[in-house]
């Protein structure tokens, strides 16, 4: 590949942030906060996001120091060929451990509702081929594909809304039953699902618009998600109570089962199928995040030929926690990379950046 | 595009592999499937479970209609007996299309739960659309009448069971709306409940549910009633009444009025005293529709049979209120509103015993805005 | 071969056995002695390439009276040049020119007399439209050009004219817009277009094949058309336009996937309509290849969606089929294929036979056999009647072929796998680009302007505001 890569418009941009964010979180998401914040879920949410577009502020003053420069250069300016080796390394393992993360949670959940006797290797084998075949690709077309794949939130969306008819506002209510510390546990559970906005890190020189344009556009993005996932919880909140909301892992798919659409039964088995095309933009992002890591590691201009051994990873890591108590490991794993990743080494990074620049600018 | 090439035939190759590989693992012919349509569950005396079903057999010729069959088996669980069914007849019975479970009082009285557990716990099993019946002897008897007439069991039971909806009989109530109420502590329900009589099927009114267990009934003039008061109503919700006009012949004292067929008006307010004694204020503002009545009506009349109408069913809301509080069925939802608005009241109540204490204020209004055709 | 440059001989028959040579003593080369003024000379002609009528009235008469003046007065009412080298004069020949050779003359004159047996310009048979203009491309590329000409008077269109093939060498031309067409584009067409070594181009499938971005994809990605007005419509739009003489099709580029579902129809139809047309057209689209595969994962996993009464009637016409979903499926769209493969092959009234034996005796007795069912009767015809609404052929017979593998992925994994199929399907239409043009413009990159005139037919006065370079640089 002689020629430089594309951008990304800003458009795209925002589908890219929103479409790598909204995963398979968001379908247990209620049930998570039922447990700790209870009425007051969608509050634990909305607080999640502002936290959120602190973090993206805090991203963007690190990217904006390096003009031009992915998370992985950076990585190198800052932490020099041999420590900036291993953070790169760390990232990559950040991000296949996150996309296995997302394609394990999302294959779960296709074989809980639809695939029951489907072996889980197959279904994985399927996502990892699809994600495979658009992974390699430039980022115009991911972005491309993504801004697509956008469209198919009207449907999702109005098959949620739809579950208003049935809904009690009284439900929800009282919105603080368990109390102030409980939202914010709640917050804990909603950040998960509000990870991918770091993708930023990556597509960020790649896209047009200037430096503010760029972040009003990403904290557009991570407040619609933000939205979104305030008005699917409180949909459910307002449909279950907080008895049943207990034994029901994915209240969203519940839902959309429950409801009768008259000319189509069984909703949610339409529902999965176009929401495993959005997953499948999660995985994908994550996957070309990696590769894009092995590139620059290995001083390589296209990723393209490093995106078959990342999906290959991602799929044996799928594969590996057959246990419950696998599973439960392998989602704490990545709920605490996340925590360490994102907030703990890009803040980190910011840090030591900064102290650059003083120490730079006081030599001159 | 060398690399290209290759992935794209691998990308194939992984394709027809996993095509020759996939058997059948979830794939399951349409032709194959043995749809259950009805269900009735039973307990036996010595503690078994008792499911009768009603297969639907697709008919050999096109176009044709499709039969029925009835079985029955027994087994410790629901989901255990189905699978002794499918011992027993043509094997792969499914419910995904399942629309009504027919439940026996002796069964309703220990508890709904246990039974229904089956029906959510199954992704393959719908139950937006799913009826919830009780029925008053075994309900297994009902199905094995297996034809109505000209219909087949299930389809009769649907048009009754829509009809009588329609009639504000019944309350809407799904499987779904079952689940909530099941797991709400703050909020019962009511079922269908119906009774075989002399080889015909007859609705009895309502069955009333304090928690997961069968408490009550209502009869289907009550029912109305208590359709209404919940704030629900069907296309129409007739009552039939005798007012005090003097007439020496009894047929010219009756007036039948319809107040389903315009927008009713519903008043719910939960209050809580200094005392934490609760006042519930439940009005109900009807219009309606002269729809049998041997008499003319001039204005002044009909003021006054308005009146005498909102004294009657005010009266017979109270009755109907009183009989649901005896079966202490919080068919309103009175503990939900404490829950969300009253948490504290809430919190001190033991609610199974705390509902019969609740003080409810009902008055019904009617007001004739139509007499038909006729004057 | 004899040296390239040849310089013509001074003497006559030199010159005459040189080119009779040179043409390997065709037996459709003419040769007539004519004398001009006492001088001996020889005239040349291809009579399969000549008009013999013109050379007989406007080259050989002149000479019977008008012996006496300058020979280049002769030839006045024809066009002709002065020629030395012999292979150019050879040339002239094969184009159906005249070539006059005069005893101790160095140069010789080349004569057009080119040969016009031309169909006359009629309307494109598989291009019709209701209204609208009714002429279409014929295979002379000059009269093709002119066809071009009326419809745009103005200097900005430009003509840039290549040759191609090594054996038997063709004119193509590039037909662009000056001020509209982004340069980088025609640029980029233009060097594809050098860059064929071909020995011979047959048709324009040719050029297509060797400029496409991407040679594996059943999309097809230039847009091709008979017919002058669709052409010009584009070339207002910025695209450029490739003409290849004795092809009655223009391709032009860059296509993208939306302008496969338009026709000149509808801008003449009111917007309402067209744009009411168009969506008839998308769900045309949706059900071509997605109906067959949606039915097989319905009826093969997910029967629970269907409505209770739809269950039993499918369930009904399923009970006696032997096959599985996939197989019934497949064996009817191969007897449909056949059918439609057969039919276009002859001739329209034994068509029209085919067509009865095929639809009715087949369709009934297949179902009456018990070999197929009819909800899948439905399903295929509604698929091919779909199919057919796509108003260009190779996008429909690519939309035809594409639900093959979605099939057989819905037999697989039911509506996971045709979203599995679908993001496939997308994802390469979103990688492809047609001379760097995305595919799926104006969808994705979106382009709010330019989805005013694809899944609707807005007003044209919303539509053309500004018919800057927007077309073809996306």
């Amino acid at each position: 590949m002689t020629q430089k890569e594309k951008m990304i418009s800003r458009g795209q941009l925002f589908c890219f942030i929103i479409q790598s964010q909204i995963g398979v979180g968001i379908l247990s998401l209620p049930f998570k906060l039922s447990e700790t914040a209870k009425g007051g879920g969608a509050l634990s949410v909305l607080i999640a996001g502002i936290i959120t577009q602190l973090v993206i502020i805090l991203l963007w003053v690190l990217l904006n120091k390096f003009p031009g420069l992915n998370l992985f250069s950076i990585c190198l300016q800052i932490g020099g060929p041999i420590i900036g080796r291993i953070l790169i390394i760390a990232y990559i393992g950040y991000f296949v451990l996150l996309g296995s993360n997302v394609m394990f949670s999302a294959v779960e959940v296709l074989q809980r509702w639809m695939l029951q006797t489907t072996p889980r290797w197959a279904i994985l084998a399927l996502f990892s081929i699809m994600t495979l075949y658009l992974a390699r690709e430039k980022l115009t077309v991911l972005a491309r594909f993504f801004t697509l794949a956008t469209v198919l939130f009207v449907p999702l969306i109005l098959f949620v809304s739809y579950g208003l008819t049935q809904a009690h506002l009284e439900l929800m209510l009282p919105l603080l039953e368990n109390g102030f510390w409980n939202i914010m546990n709640g917050v804990k559970d909603s950040a998960i699902s509000m990870y991918g906005f770091e993708m930023m890190l990556i597509v960020y020189p790649l896209s047009e618009g200037t430096n503010n344009q760029r972040l009003m556009t990403i904290s557009l993005a991570s407040g619609f998600v933000t939205l979104l996932y305030v008005f699917v919880v409180s949909t459910c909140l307002m449909v279950f109570n907080s008895e049943q909301i207990k034994l029901i892992p994915e209240p969203v798919i519940y839902l959309v089962k429950s409801l009768n659409f008259y000319i189509v039964d069984r909703a949610d088995i339409l529902f999965l199928p176009i929401w495993a095309i959005t997953l499948v933009c999660s995985i994908v992002s994550y996957c070309y995040a990696a590769s894009i890591g092995l590139s620059v590691l290995f001083k390589r201009k296209n990723h393209k030929n490093f995106t078959p051994f990342v999906k290959i990873s991602t799929f044996m890591i799928a594969l590996a926690p057959v246990t419950p108590a696998g599973f439960h490991l392998f989602d704490t794993a990545a709920t605490y990379a996340s925590y360490v990743f994102i907030a703990g080494l890009s803040m980190m990074l910011l840090m030591v950046s900064l102290f650059m620049k003083r120490k730079a600018g006081g030599l001159a | 595009m060398k690399f290209d090439m290759k992935l794209k035939s691998n990308v194939l190759l992984i394709t027809l592999v996993s095509f020759c590989l996939t058997g059948c693992w979830d794939r399951e012919y349409l032709k194959d499937l043995h749809l259950a349509y009805c269900s009735a569950i039973d307990y036996t005396e010595n503690g078994e479970i008792k499911e009768t079903i009603e297969l639907i057999i697709p008919p050999d010729v096109e176009q044709t209609a499709t039969k029925s069959e009835i079985h029955s088996s027994t087994g410790p669980t629901v989901r255990n007996a189905s699978n002794q069914l499918r011992n027993r007849v043509r094997g792969n019975i499914r419910f995904i299309k399942y629309g009504f479970e027919l439940m026996g009082k002796t069964m309703a009285e220990q508890g709904l739960y246990p039974i229904l557990d089956v029906n959510y716990r199954d992704p393959s099993n719908p139950t937006s659309n799913v009826r919830l019946i009780i029925t008053e002897g075994e309900a297994s008897q009902i199905l094995e009448q297996k034809m109505v007439g000209e219909l087949k069991i299930g389809e009769f039971l649907k048009q009754k069971i829509d009809s009588l909806e329609e009639m504000s009989v019944f309350p809407k109530e799904t499987a779904d709306t079952v689940f909530r109420s099941l797991k709400d502590p703050g909020h019962d329900f009511a079922l269908p409940y119906i009774d075989r009589n002399e080889g015909e099927i007859i609705a009895k009114g309502v069955a009333l549910f304090h928690d997961q267990n069968y408490s009550g009934m209502l009869n289907p003039d009550q029912s109305i009633m208590m359709v209404l008061l919940m704030g629900q109503q069907g296309k129409n919700a007739r009552f039939t009444k005798k007012l005090d006009l003097g007439h020496s012949d009894d047929i010219r004292n009756f007036i039948t009025i319809n107040v389903g067929s315009k927008k009713i008006k519903r008043k719910f307010k939960v209050s809580i005293a200094d005392d934490e004694s609760i006042d519930v204020n439940l009005g109900l503002e009807l219009k309606a529709v002269v729809e049998e009545f041997t008499d003319t009506l001039d204005e002044k009349e009909l003021k006054k049979v308005s009146q005498e109408l909102s004294e009657l069913l005010t009266k017979e809301a109270e009755t109907v209120v009183n009989e649901i509080q005896k079966a202490n069925c919080d068919i309103f939802g009175v503990g939900r509103k404490l829950i969300a608005y009253h948490h504290n009241v809430w919190s001190n109540k033991n609610w199974s015993e705390d509902y019969r204490k609740v003080k409810f204020h009902t008055k019904v209004d009617v007001k004739i805005v139509s007499t038909g055709i006729l004057q | 071969m004899t040296n390239q440059t040849q310089i013509s001989f001074t003497t006559v028959d030199q010159n005459a056995d040189y080119i009779e040579a040179a043409l390997f003593h065709t037996n459709d080369l003419k040769k007539r002695r004519i004398s001009f003024n006492g001088t001996e000379g020889i005239l040349f002609y291809l009579e399969s390439a000549a008009d013999t009528e013109l050379v007989e009235r406007n080259v050989i008469a002149p000479f019977g009276h008008n012996q006496d003046t300058d020979l280049s007065k002769l030839f006045t009412s024809l066009s002709f040049g002065m020629e030395t080298e012999l292979n150019k004069g050879i040339q002239g020949l094969i184009h159906g020119g005249c070539l006059y050779f005069l005893e101790g003359m160095s140069e010789f004159y080349i004569l057009s007399t080119p040969a016009k047996h031309e169909r006359s310009i009629s309307e494109p048979e598989n291009e019709a439209v209701i209204r609208g203009s009714h002429n279409g491309f014929i295979e002379d590329m000059t009269v093709n050009l002119y066809l071009i000409r009326k419809q745009i008077a103005t200097p900005n269109l430009t003509v840039r004219y290549t040759t191609l093939g090594k054996i038997a060498p063709k004119k193509v031309a590039l037909v662009y817009m000056e001020n509209l067409a982004n340069p980088e584009l025609v640029k980029k067409v233009d060097s594809r277009i050098k860059k064929i070594s071909l020995d011979a181009v047959l048709s324009t499938g040719f050029i297509q094949e060797l400029t496409e971005d991407n040679s594996y994809s059943i999309f097809p990605q230039h847009i091709n058309t008979e017919r002058p007005d669709h052409t010009s419509f584009y070339l207002l739009k910025g695209y450029v336009a490739i003409l290849l003489d004795g092809d009655p099709t223009a391709l032009i580029v860059p296509a993208s996937f939306f302008s496969f579902y338009q026709t000149p129809d509808d801008y003449s139809n009111r917007w309402v309509i067209a744009s009411f047309v168009r969506f008839v057209r998308l769900i045309g689209f949706v059900t071509a290849f997605q109906l067959p595969a949606l039915y097989i994962a319905t009826v093969s996993f997910h029967s629970s969606v269907l409505p209770l009464q739809l269950f039993f009637t499918i369930q009904g016409s399923l009970t006696r089929i032997p096959f599985p979903p996939l197989v019934e499926a497949m064996l009817l769209e191969l007897i449909f294929e056949l059918l439609r493969e057969a039919g276009l092959r002859l001739p329209s009234r034994v068509g029209q036979t085919i067509g009865i034996v095929g639809g009715l005796v087949i369709g009934d007795a297949i179902v009456k056999a018990g070999l197929v069912s009819y909800t899948m009767i439905i399903v295929v015809a509604l698929t091919a009647i779909s199919s057919f609404l796509i108003p260009s052929n190779e996008m429909s017979s690519a939309i035809r072929f594409m639900r093959f593998p979605l099939m057989v992925a819905a037999s697989l994994f039911g509506y996971i796998g045709i979203s599995f199929g679908l993001t496939i399907i997308f994802v390469h239409l979103c990688k492809l680009e047609s001379f760097g043009k995305p595919y799926l413009t104006p969808l994705s990159p979106i382009n709010i302007q330019g989805l005013k005139d694809t899944f609707l037919r807005l007003p044209i006065w919303t539509i053309r505001k500004n018919a800057s370079k927007s077309g073809a640089e996306e």
